[in-house]
């Protein structure tokens, strides 16, 4: 069996009782080839300091809990390796561009209210016959999915609201109403489904500055995507609609 | 239900912390010397509208080390800014498919770039071969 070796692990501490604003803290963690930052967070908090906080749950990069800045990048803590930074020191934080709440968790309120907002589910394309105008009803005929009619959205529906689009887009950053990648992103999913007729219910925040036009096409939140979604792809393909929407265009090509 | 104290960091430079970011800031940046060399072109065509002396003038003049410097300088910021175009120019559009696979973006931004290599060149070429060059 592998020796075990020592690795620092430095990590933005913020107790929002006690502490005006956050500051470093280094630990001496030893850690075996297979160990995650994610495990090398947890030996600290079972051996060396059980105030640290952090939110996991999975380990295997489903639940999406885990997203933390690691030396300045934003990953899933779970599928990051310590051995890759050997020999250290490895830096962790937050996710930048949200609050901290507490130590390396965030507030994800934000990213909760712009889910919401973007009526995440299929809107049924014949008149709603729910008794609960919020609860749209389901299409009275099931509409068959062909593999082709799937890939043009299921990519987009793989989202794991881990946050870290997020925390790479320099948009939501700056501009705090912003819906940001990952709701646009689910957003496009559904308006992509053939069998969804939302975008009615989804065009006013799509079409302001706070929805897709929000985007300056960065780039970053593909890139950091631990699921391989595209989401700059996703709300760069909604500004066509939009565009089409504007003009007038879309109710024209409109086949549904 | 009690209000939630959070820490909000400070976003001080955040356009140049990130190799992702710097290259969206070049990219945009680039844009405005590439505007400024078609007010340098949109000039040439008016003094050929005064004549062929004031043209001759006018090319003369761009041999002057300070034109000779400033063209250097947009030709930087033209390659930069057509490089980063070409890397985000397959996520502005529709997913492209050949046989049902989805093509991959880096070939989308190498096919872009080739194109552009090529019809650049092939100017050159006809310039030079028609004399409008010299």
């Amino acid at each position: 069996m592998t020796q075990p070796r020592m690795i620092q692990i430095e990590c933005l501490r913020y107790h929002p009782e006690t502490d005006s604003e956050p500051h470093w803290q280094t630990f001496d963690v030893p850690f075996t080839d297979d160990m995650s930052v994610l495990q090398g967070l947890q030996h600290i908090k079972d051996t060396l300091d059980g105030s640290i906080t952090f939110r996991w749950s999975c380990r295997m990069a489903i639940c999406g809990s885990c997203g933390m800045m690691i030396n300045g990048v934003p990953h899933l803590s779970c599928e990051t390796f310590l051995r890759d930074f050997y020999p250290g020191p490895v830096r962790v934080e937050a996710l930048e561009n949200m609050p901290i709440q507490r130590d390396l968790a965030v507030d994800q309120s934000r990213f909760l209210k712009a889910l919401q907002s973007i009526t995440p589910y299929i809107v049924a394309t014949q008149e709603s016959t729910s008794p609960t105008p919020a609860v749209p009803a389901a299409p009275a005929l099931a509409t068959n999915q062909s593999p082709a009619r799937m890939a043009a959205y299921y990519q987009y529906s793989q989202c794991i609201n881990c946050l870290l689009c997020y925390a790479a887009c320099p948009q939501v950053g700056l501009n705090e109403n912003f819906a940001g990648p990952a709701a646009l992103t689910l957003m496009h999913r559904y308006n992509n489904d053939p069998r969804d007729a939302g975008w009615a219910v989804r065009s006013e925040l799509a079409n302001s500055n706070d929805g897709v036009w929000g985007c300056t096409l960065v780039g970053y939140c593909s890139e950091v995507c631990p699921k391989g979604i595209d989401p700059a792809h996703a709300v760069n393909q909604n500004k066509i609609h939009s565009a089409f929407d504007y003009t007038g265009l879309k109710t024209l090509l409109e086949k549904k | 239900m009690s209000v939630l104290k959070t820490y909000r960091r400070p976003n001080n430079v955040w356009w140049w912390r990130k190799a992702a970011y710097r290259s969206f800031v070049l990219r945009e940046l680039s844009a405005f010397f590439i505007f400024a060399y078609a007010l340098v072109l949109l000039q040439g065509l008016y003094y050929m509208t005064r004549g062929e002396k004031d043209y001759e003038q006018w090319r003369i003049a761009l041999s002057h080390p300070a034109s000779l410097t400033f063209h250097a300088v947009v030709l930087i910021f033209v390659v930069i800014h057509s490089v980063t175009w070409f890397q985000v120019a397959p996520k502005t559009m529709p997913t492209l498919r050949w046989h049902g696979v989805p093509v991959p973006q880096a070939r989308i931004t190498l096919a872009g770039l080739t194109l552009a290599c090529v019809g650049n060149v092939a100017v050159l070429l006809i310039a030079a071969f028609w004399g409008g060059w010299q």
